[in-house]
């Protein structure tokens, strides 16, 4: 057995411990070795319906969808509102399940992971970041950062070590003046900053974002836009994301369109 | 970051959201705790009441029907026992000197200055003086008497012979005492002093002991010993054991009320012992004649008659004689005579003598019997024949110059006195005419009062001293006598009553019963408002899911938080817990007074109760949440992230869930019905199992028939969409949960109110039938003395001054009683020496009174369950019966068991329980036969309870009439209606207590519909809004908002009501089982018009302008 060591591991200024951590988790969740050859999304036929699928209300939004990302790509899903770019996004998250089809994303079938599995895989392979920041108002911006920490409190993660990094990454994206601040006292681009610094704090393999600069203005848009660019670089992480802005996509190496519940290359103008 | 950070800035945050469930925690909390508080309170008031009754008492030593001299109390005295005072306690009735007021339940007590060192408060100061007497607080109370009033107090008289026994005369039993109240002491002075545990304070007089005896020619005797508790090092059963050993040791031959008398003559020294009671019971009788010396029985009788052929000699002396008595020897059915009585009948050696005399019956009841003799042979009317002590000290006969003046006790017919008769008594007085055997007089006349009149030893011995020989058999004699066999009893008083505090009726758990429905609203509520908030923070949880939690993790960081809530609000209740348990108390002493009889409730706060209610709370506060969030689901994270509440998913399969919610309500109503007609037989007992059984049944079918209605309300989404009603109702089912929550706390609520309702217990109904608790009777009547005569005879009648012809259609029942504990509903204490009555079975088999609840054996066809006394029992157990409420909650046991207890006699006494009566009037007694009864408990004569029948009409005016002819034995009557109600009023002011209770927590559950309104007006803000932008009013609006929350509340109410009414319908067919409509509708209108009072309010909320506003703002 032979154990390539991925790049990141070197380049990124994650804590020692928390890279090993990852990587332990890497190993010990495929088969004891790295997947890093394959595409790490993988989609192959992939339907979802809501309502009753018997039923005439029930409406698809996908259908038979087949889609392959390869790790360290920047890929953005444009496509008309309600073309179920959000709802490929939660597939591919693990936040829903498909109604026919298989999703497979670093090389492990969606579909046969259970309850915890699934909840160690988002913890482990998958950063968020929603239109809606989805920050906790009650938490401070440094503990909206940190929250991953309550996911499994016994993981061997060093607390101190995790906190420095968030600080570092908060001071990254211009915010380390507002680690106390609560979420009702940024702007709204402070906010999706924060959301970023949260879903790429223990540096997933995949970067999910759903309409991230929807609710900014242009020049937050901007920021933000460069931000996720410039971490997919730093810290070699695939960011796969769905928005209506064409100028935002247009940042990214490869442009799907989803219509009528298919996806499509982008035609060539 | 941790856990403790997230939830310490959580409840921060949110902490104005989580009011609702601190409150709800709190109510649960106050309501939890305060029930422990009142069941601490009552049994603290209940050891309080018994410390205030037997003050520094520990050890009783009880002479029944005996009194033993006074000096006994020096004898006891002991390492062990500083204090031993001695005590006349009698039954009296009290009146005041204008006949005003009356108790005839009251005590008289002789006491001694030392009987105040032993109370709770000593104060030798309330002593009273010679002619005067003091009172306990209840009896001036009841007489309204204070310092300076004057009262007569009537006993009877402590006869040396028993009322009952042949020869006792009727009358001089009863002693009047005029007396000036002189002080009214207080509980703690031991003005509630008594040997019974209960919570109704005993009427006490006490007077000086010396001017007592001396007012009841006692000479220096007592009838209580009081030992204190010097020593509390030994242990009880050792205390109890080294007592008896002592009281064995000091008892002395006049203790046992035996006399010795000494004869000096011309040829010997005669010593006798005779007993003050006449008679010298078994073990006396066996104790003398096994003592050194050939002590030699005498057994003296009075015969009506003697014959000869035609020739008659009434009313005459027999002595029977042990052997060596006298010089003639006789054997079986052989006679000798004097000469006067053979030259009266002309008999000669050889002939018959027939005699005639009584036997005793039962009571007084003297049945004439006849022997005939053998005359062996006729002798000289000289010594020892002639000898008038062989007749003992009959009362009515030892002090008669003239047979005229004979006062026997039973008719005596003076014409049939010839005057050689007359001369007879006047030369020889009881000079007996004939002798038998002492084995043929035992044979004919010995009875349950004794076997022998005297033992005598004599010498002809000169050089023997009488005074050494008696000296000397007295000693033999101490040694071989038992006090507890001749009926003395010893009660570790202090133990007893600690014991029936300990296993006292548990009023923490019962108002935790009562308050079950208040507490369960509060939790219910508290949780639901729970709900609200994690439904309100559901993005938070799509986010936690999303960043790695498992569900586990998040409901685990949500309980946390929930779980110390609810701590707050449990200990915040604690406080509340204290007010709550005072209201309940001020309830139980006011308001609901009926179920425990007394005001002196005290409220007793405890610190292990308060803490084990709070940490209780907190426990049942978390599981309700526990329970709350195990039923949240694995919801799509998107759907959640989305700020989308579980209850707006869509179920899975809503047509297949409602069909086999529609499946499963068909069953529960099938089997509900099926209990229902299965059941129907028409016993009260079966008809309650039936009743919560079908009416839980029927509620949850009611909730599954809703949960599929709501359910496929939702999903069948075109039609209902035409009006405002089907738009509402669909509304509902949007929040399937939250609405069938709604609907299940109303229903619960209303289910709760109706039961209560339903099963209170109607004493009047069906009152006139021999199967109803009355038995049909129309009186209870009890009596401070017994009644010796049998009020079924004219003679017993005349005895009260009352004529057969006035009391026509007057029959009586009567019962023996061995005062002990009353063991029902009405004393709070478990009793420890329950009362036994003894009734001839007979009484009441012929008039087929009261009903069995339950048997230990199954009843033969046409027998009744008095036929079950009158058995015999494999076991050597005697059958005995109780009221079945009695034997399960006052004395804590089931038909079947074993009481065991001393008899009269020393003797071992198990009474197995056969049967248990439905709820009766004869509640806290035991009940065995008559015969057994006497056998038993040969001390206690006479009746002291009558169940009467009278005709309906002068019902009142013989009642009246009953009670002023009875005055001086205190008989007092109860109206047997009203004692089934005061019997009753213990349930029916629980069932109030429940249902008042119930009302409170529906009052909560109505609170909740309000919350639940407001809360779903705010996830609608934008749907109202929309409604609003498109021309909706405001009123449109509330209507709509009202109809759709009013649906929920009738449908609860409806659901309740319906189950209640089904399953009320075997009852309504049995005894006591009625529905109380009028109240119960009040309570109804009442739950609608608060459920509508807060649909509206909340409803209220919704302004038009405000929506547009947000809107807008949205």
């Amino acid at each position: 057995m032979s154990l390539i060591i991925p790049e990141w591991f070197h380049s990124s200024d994650l804590p020692l411990g928390v890279r090993f951590f990852l990587i332990q988790q890497a190993i010990g969740g495929h088969d004891g070795s790295m997947q890093s050859e394959e595409p790490l999304i993988l989609l192959d036929q992939v339907s979802k319906a809501y309502g009753q699928v018997d039923q005439v209300a029930s409406t698809l939004v996908l259908d038979a969808v087949d889609l392959s990302v390869d790790s360290g790509t920047t890929t953005a899903i444009i496509g008309p509102s309600g073309s179920g770019k959000s709802s490929l996004l939660n597939l591919i998250g693990a936040l829903d399940q498909p109604s026919s089809g298989k999703v497979t994303v670093a090389g492990k079938d969606l579909a046969e992971l259970n309850e915890n599995a699934l909840a160690r895989f988002r913890r482990q392979t998958i950063g968020f970041v929603f239109q809606s920041h989805h920050l906790l108002p009650q938490l401070s911006v440094l503990e909206n950062v940190l929250i991953g920490l309550l996911s499994e409190p016994n993981s061997g993660l060093q607390v101190g070590e995790v906190e420095d990094r968030a600080k570092r990454l908060l001071d990254r994206v211009g915010l380390s003046h507002r680690l106390s601040h609560r979420p009702s006292q940024l702007s709204g681009g402070e906010r999706q900053r924060v959301a970023v610094v949260r879903a790429v704090l223990f540096q997933p393999r995949l970067l999910l974002a759903d309409e991230p600069t929807g609710a900014l203005d242009h020049r937050a848009s901007h920021l933000l836009a460069n931000l996720l660019m410039e971490l997919n670089q730093e810290e070699n992480m695939t960011l796969l994301m769905v928005t209506h802005s064409r100028e935002l996509a247009d940042l990214t190496e490869t442009i799907l369109v989803l219509k009528g519940g298919k996806l499509a290359p982008l035609p060539s103008v | 970051m941790n856990a403790w950070i997230f939830l310490i800035r959580s409840l921060r945050f949110h902490g104005r959201s989580h009011i609702g469930t601190i409150l709800g925690a709190c109510i649960a909390s106050a309501v939890l705790t305060g029930a422990l508080i009142v069941g601490d309170s009552v049994r603290g008031s209940l050891l309080q009441m018994a410390m205030f009754r037997l003050g520094q008492v520990d050890t009783a030593i009880v002479g029944n029907d005996r009194l033993f001299e006074q000096s006994l109390a020096q004898r006891m005295q002991s390492p062990m026992h500083g204090k031993v005072v001695p005590v006349i306690q009698l039954p009296a009735v009290t009146t005041t000197q204008g006949g005003d007021y009356r108790a005839n339940q009251s005590w008289l007590l002789g006491v001694t200055e030392g009987f105040w060192d032993l109370a709770t408060e000593p104060a030798k100061e309330v002593h009273p003086a010679p002619g005067k007497v003091v009172l306990g607080s209840a009896l001036a109370a009841q007489l309204q008497a204070q310092v300076g009033t004057r009262l007569i107090l009537r006993v009877q008289k402590p006869s040396m012979l028993s009322p009952e026994a042949p020869l006792s005369p009727e009358e001089g039993h009863t002693v009047a005492l005029r007396l000036e109240v002189s002080r009214v002491i207080s509980d703690a002075q031991f003005g509630r002093f008594s040997l019974q545990a209960s919570q109704l304070p005993a009427m006490n007089a006490f007077v000086d002991l010396a001017t007592l005896q001396q007012s009841l020619a006692l000479g220096e005797k007592a009838n209580l010993l009081l030992l204190d508790r010097s020593d509390q090092s030994t242990d009880p059963v050792e205390r109890l054991e080294a007592i008896t050993q002592r009281l064995r040791d000091q008892w002395t031959i006049q203790d046992s009320q035996l006399k010795w008398y000494v004869q000096e003559r011309e040829d010997r020294s005669v010593a006798e012992i005779r007993s003050e009671r006449v008679f010298l019971d078994a073990h006396t009788s066996a104790a003398l004649l096994r003592a050194e010396g050939e002590g030699k029985g005498v057994l003296t009788y009075f015969v009506n008659d003697m014959r000869s052929g035609d020739r008659h000699t009434p009313y005459s002396m027999v002595s029977a004689v042990g052997d060596g008595l006298l010089p003639v020897a006789l054997g079986k059915d052989e006679a000798a005579i004097n000469q006067w009585l053979a030259e009266d009948l002309e008999l000669e050696p050889g002939d018959r003598l027939k005699i005639d005399y009584f036997q005793v019956g039962l009571g007084r009841t003297l049945e004439e019997a006849s022997a005939e003799l053998i005359v062996k042979a006729v002798v000289p009317m000289a010594m020892p024949y002639e000898d008038p002590s062989l007749m003992p000290d009959f009362p009515g006969l030892k002090d008669a110059e003239n047979c005229r003046d004979w006062d026997t006790g039973f008719p005596i017919d003076l014409d049939a006195i010839r005057d050689q008769d007359n001369a007879y008594w006047e030369s020889y007085q009881g000079t007996p005419k004939a002798f038998v055997s002492l084995a043929t007089g035992q044979a004919l006349w010995q009875n349950r009062f004794g076997d022998l009149t005297s033992v005598r030893w004599s010498t002809s011995d000169p050089n023997q001293e009488m005074g050494q020989l008696t000296e000397y058999i007295e000693q033999q004699i101490e040694k071989e006598i038992d006090p507890l066999q001749l009926g003395i009893s010893i009660l570790p008083v202090s133990q007893q009553a600690l014991a029936s505090v300990i296993q006292s009726q548990d009023f923490g758990g019962l108002f935790i019963g009562f308050s079950f429905f208040l507490i369960l609203a509060a939790l219910i509520l508290m949780n639901l408002l729970f709900q609200f908030v994690i439904e309100k923070r559901a993005s938070e949880t799509g986010l936690l899911l999303a960043t790695g939690m498992t569900l586990k993790r998040v409901n685990a960081l949500i309980l946390r938080e929930g779980a110390l809530l609810a701590m707050l609000g449990s200990f915040l209740g604690l406080g509340l817990a204290v007010l709550y348990a005072q209201g309940m108390l001020l309830g139980l002493t006011t308001l609901w007074k009926g179920a425990i009889g007394t005001s002196s409730l005290s409220l007793f706060v405890r610190p292990p109760t308060l803490l084990s209610g709070g940490l209780g709370s907190v426990v049942v506060a978390s599981l309700t949440l526990l329970f709350g969030l195990r039923r949240r689901g694995a919801q799509g994270i998107h759907l959640l992230l989305s700020g989308a509440s579980e209850e707006g998913a869509t179920a899975a399969n809503p047509s297949g869930r409602a069909r086999r919610s529609l499946v499963i309500a068909g069953v529960l109503v099938g089997a509900a019905l099926i209990m229902v007609l299965g059941s129907y037989n028409g016993s009260a007992g079966a008809s309650a199992a039936v009743f919560f059984g079908a009416g839980a049944l029927m509620l949850l079918a009611g909730w599954f028939l809703l949960s599929g209605w709501l359910l496929r309300l939702e999903h069948d989404r075109i039609r209902q969409f035409s009006s405002l009603i089907g738009w509402a109702l669909r509304n509902s089912a949007r929040r399937r949960r939250r609405s069938l929550a709604t609907i299940t706390m109303l229903a619960c609520g209303a289910f709760l109110v109706m039961a209560v309702g339903a099963n209170k217990l109607d004493a009047t109904r069906d009152a006139s039938l021999r199967s109803s608790g009355t038995g049909g009777f129309a009186f209870w009547a009890e009596s401070a003395a017994p009644i010796v005569v049998d009020l079924n005879q004219e003679a017993g009648l005349e005895s009260f001054g009352l004529y057969a012809d006035e009391l026509e259609g007057v029959s009586f029942v009567p019962f023996r009683v061995k005062e002990g504990e009353e063991a029902s509903c009405l004393n709070l204490n478990r009793a420890q020496r329950p009362r036994i009555m003894g009734v001839d079975p007979v009484d009441l088999i012929d008039r087929q009174a009261f009903s069995p609840a339950t048997t230990w054996q199954q009843l033969a066809e046409g027998e009744s369950v008095w036929h079950l006394l009158s058995q015999t029992l494999e076991d050597g157990a005697i059958p005995g019966l109780a009221d079945n409420n009695s034997i399960l909650w006052a004395m804590g046991k089931q038909v079947g068991d074993v009481i065991e207890m001393t008899d009269a006699s020393g003797r071992e006494l198990r009474i197995r329980l056969v049967a248990g009566l439905a709820n009766s009037i004869l509640q806290g007694s035991v009940i065995i036969a008559e015969e057994q009864f006497v056998n038993h408990f040969k001390g206690e004569s006479g009746y002291r309870a009558f169940l009467i029948d009278a005709p309906v009409e002068g019902r009142k005016a013989i009642g009246q009439q009953l009670s002023r002819a009875t005055e001086d034995v205190g008989l007092t009557l109860f109206d047997t209606v009203a004692r089934m109600e005061a019997f009753n009023a213990v349930q029916n002011t629980y069932l109030s207590t429940f249902q008042m209770l119930g009302g409170l927590g529906l009052v909560l559950g109505s609170f909740g519909l309000g919350a639940v309104v407001l809360r779903n007006l705010q996830d609608r803000q934008k749907e109202w809004a929309i409604l609003a932008a498109i021309g909706f009013s405001s009123k449109r609006l509330r209507w709509l908002v009202c109809l759709e929350h009013v649906a929920l509340l009738m449908l609860g109410l409806m659901l309740g009501c319906g189950s209640a009414l089904f399953a009320c319908w075997p009852s309504l067919g049995v005894a006591d089982g009625s529905i109380p409509w009028f109240s119960l509708s009040l309570i109804l209108m009442g739950m609608i018009l608060t459920g509508l009072f807060w649909t509206w309010a909340a409803a209220r909320q919704l302004m038009v302008k405000q929506l547009v506003d947000a809107l807008h703002g949205s």
